[in-house]
């Protein structure tokens, strides 16, 4: 069931990634990491899976598990990921 | 364990369409129910119905006398066969199988498939459509789910995979219950051990293959 649910998280997240790499370049600053993959880079990358992989929904229901709580744990772990991110950053510029 | 399920009064509509009314059905443990129809009589969203994507207006679906929700389906009961295939692309055979089946005993039915071993080391991506079907209707057939629907699980299937998709079916009908819909009627007919036609929004019996060119789903003199 980790594993089943990890496969859909790599997958959602490349693009959430791919995202951020380029919200990063474009502002050229280092809080935009944490704020664009825990909110607007994972906004969009359940958006492009939704368009172009829907269909796999049905693999992970299959399995045993709901599109409801595959979204929501992928947005929960990366939202906790870029808190922890963000501070590290914030504390290295406060230094 | 014989296990039942079981549809009452389902009434379906679809942007204020009726697409469904009054659909009532059964399937126990050792049924093959196969579902005939024309193109957009329902038969697909009879199946996404008793799997839980789509709810109907009214009635409810049982299994084993209790009523069905998303938890039954996620726990396990009923396992759906989509039309399209729905694997992940962008993994291999050897990588896929264990996503479903952790415990390396499970995997042997699979694995020791001889159509399966020679595509093993494969991505799902470069496999024929007909390939990723058989592997998709593999992976679902050997779930530990009480029933299986399948929707058009024939499509783009060579003959020889036809062949065994039926014997899997037929080897497997002693634990499960099967729901099967496809307009390769002829590979349908030949393992169904109940017919029903879908047409008008209703759903009924039939009893002999004519009566598939009586309702008029296939012209007359075709059998």
């Amino acid at each position: 069931m980790t594993e089943l649910f990890f496969r859909y998280y790599r997958d959602v997240t490349k693009y959430n990634v791919l995202f951020t790499l380029f919200i990063t370049v474009m502002s050229r600053s280092a809080f935009a990491i944490p704020v664009s993959f825990g909110v607007a880079g994972n906004i969009f990358s359940f958006f492009i899976y939704t368009h172009f992989q829907s269909i796999e929904y049905y693999f992970y229901l299959n399995g045993g598990l709901s599109k409801n709580r595959i979204i929501l744990n992928t947005f929960l772990i990366n939202f906790l990921l870029s808190f922890i991110l963000f501070i590290v950053i914030w504390k290295i510029n406060w230094n | 364990m014989e296990n039942k399920l079981e549809l009452k009064s389902i009434e379906f509509f679809y942007s204020r369409k009726n697409i469904l009314k009054n659909v009532n059905l059964v399937c126990m443990t050792g049924d093959i129910i196969g579902i005939f129809g024309r193109n957009g009589s329902g038969k697909s969203t009879l199946l996404r119905l008793i799997f839980g994507t789509l709810k109907p207006k009214s009635g409810q679906i049982f299994l084993n006398d209790k009523p069905i929700g998303e938890k039954l389906v996620l726990n396990k009961y009923i396992a759906y066969h989509h039309e399209d295939i729905f694997l992940p692309q962008d993994i291999t055979v050897r990588n896929l199988i264990p996503l479903y089946f952790p415990k390396g005993s499970d995997q042997n039915n699979i694995f020791y498939d001889s159509r399966i071993s020679k595509i093993e080391r494969q991505k799902v991506s470069t496999l024929s459509p007909g390939e990723q079907k058989y592997l998709q209707f593999l992976l679902l057939v050997n779930l530990n789910h009480d029933f299986v629907l399948l929707d058009e699980p024939f499509t783009m299937m060579e003959p020889l995979l036809k062949n065994a998709i039926k014997e899997i079916i037929i080897k497997n009908k002693f634990r499960k219950g099967f729901i099967i819909t496809d307009h390769y009627y002829s590979d349908v007919l030949e393992i169904a051990t109940r017919k029903m036609m879908i047409r008008d929004k209703s759903i009924w019996e039939i009893s002999t293959d004519d009566e598939l060119a009586d309702s008029g789903y296939l012209p007359n003199g075709i059998r």
